[in-house]
């Protein structure tokens, strides 16, 4: 029986190299799994991100800047048409942490995150000048285009309105008239009658001032 | 115990040490290549299948150029030769890219996201072939084509 005492040595260390084979595969195993990055999750939520901020995209300005009303009207059927990509897929859009879009539940997606700005515009400002008191309106900055309503008292004759010093209307028959007129957006104008001193009557400049706020859009899909 | 057993005692005694050794590595090999190691081989095909996909589409959607009178844009995208040691062919379909592998679980389809100037997307791929994406076309009209 002597030569046998061996025999449990070498049991010993079959049962070692087994624990070391267990120990190697668990470890491989968990390698696999952590190595899985969800690459079509990942593609789907680049792609609607970047179909969002893209320049021809109809919920865009222009690059980068989303048209509040009309991100404010996006819903999952429109984000799929826009990105085929997060087709029947779970998504959750959100700006500033405030929900746009929501379908299903994207736990397990990936999420894409892009800084935007969000242009919108307020309500029309109105601005009157009565003629016989002065003959200027200013315009802030950052307004492209402004409606001018000529509307001249008696014995008044209004010809020119300039913005910024650029004549914008004329008519050397006297204006009468509501017309639109483009205006720098770079800096703040000027909108000036070339009224007399006792002129009458007055003129209203109604325009729009968007207003642009940067966010950050995030975008979760989980196919 | 007779001269000749007790001589005999260590002849058995190493035969049966090699006898186990071999057995024990017969069953860790079958146990490894019969069960763990194809899976393993399946589930890493199947993560570069997906990769290779996503970054398929990912260059082909890079590859289309902003909005302009005319567009010419030839760009080489680089796909693995083999996916499990098969060559596949990639595709478009339907707006879609579809990665065609003789294993069924390893072919897949993803959708192009692509502007709405794109009129179509067509050809074919074959992974151990020169993959090249063209994009031709002009104003409102652009053609993305894989050759």
């Amino acid at each position: 029986m002597r030569a046998q005492t061996n025999l449990v040595a070498l049991g010993l260390a079959l049962v070692l190299v087994t624990g070391a084979t267990v120990v190697g595969v668990a470890v491989a195993d968990g390698a696999l799994a952590g190595a899985d990055r969800d690459p079509l999750d990942r593609h789907a939520a680049t792609a609607v991100a970047d179909r969002l901020v893209a320049a021809d995209s109809p919920t865009t300005v222009r690059v980068n800047a989303l048209n509040a009303s009309r991100v404010e009207a996006l819903n999952a059927s429109r984000v799929e048409a826009l990105a085929p990509p997060a087709e029947r897929a779970a998504i959750r859009i959100t700006l500033d942490g405030e929900s746009v879009v929501e379908r299903g539940n994207p736990t397990g997606g990936v999420t894409v995150r892009r800084s935007v700005t969000v242009v919108s515009r307020s309500a029309p400002v109105r601005r009157a000048v009565n003629l016989s008191r002065g003959s200027t309106v200013r315009v802030p900055r950052g307004v492209g285009r402004a409606t001018v309503a000529v509307d001249s008292g008696e014995n008044t004759t209004i010809r020119t309105v300039r913005a910024g010093g650029r004549i914008v209307l004329y008519d050397g028959a006297g204006l009468d008239t509501n017309a639109t007129v483009y205006l720098s957006r770079y800096e703040p104008t000027t909108v000036r009658t070339g009224a007399g001193a006792n002129a009458t009557g007055r003129v209203v400049v109604t325009y729009r001032r968007p207003s642009a706020e940067t966010h950050t859009l995030a975008v979760t899909v989980d196919v | 115990m007779s001269d000749r057993d007790r001589a005999l005692a260590p002849v058995v005694g190493k035969g049966l040490e090699a006898l186990i050794v071999l057995l024990y590595i017969a069953s860790l090999v079958a146990t490894l290549h019969g069960g763990v190691l194809p899976e393993y081989r399946t589930t890493a095909a199947a993560e570069v299948s997906d990769r290779t996909l996503s970054t398929a589409a990912d260059r082909i959607e890079a590859a289309v150029p902003r909005r302009a009178s005319a567009v010419d844009v030839t760009r080489t995208v680089a796909l693995p030769d083999t996916i499990d040691r098969a060559t596949y062919r990639v595709r478009a379909a339907n707006g879609a890219l579809v990665l065609d592998h003789p294993d069924p679980a390893l072919s897949g389809r993803v959708p192009l996201a692509l502007p709405e100037r794109v009129v179509t997307v067509e050809g074919t791929w074959e992974s151990d072939d020169r993959t090249v994406v063209r994009v031709r076309g002009g104003g409102g009209r652009v053609r993305v084509i894989l050759s």
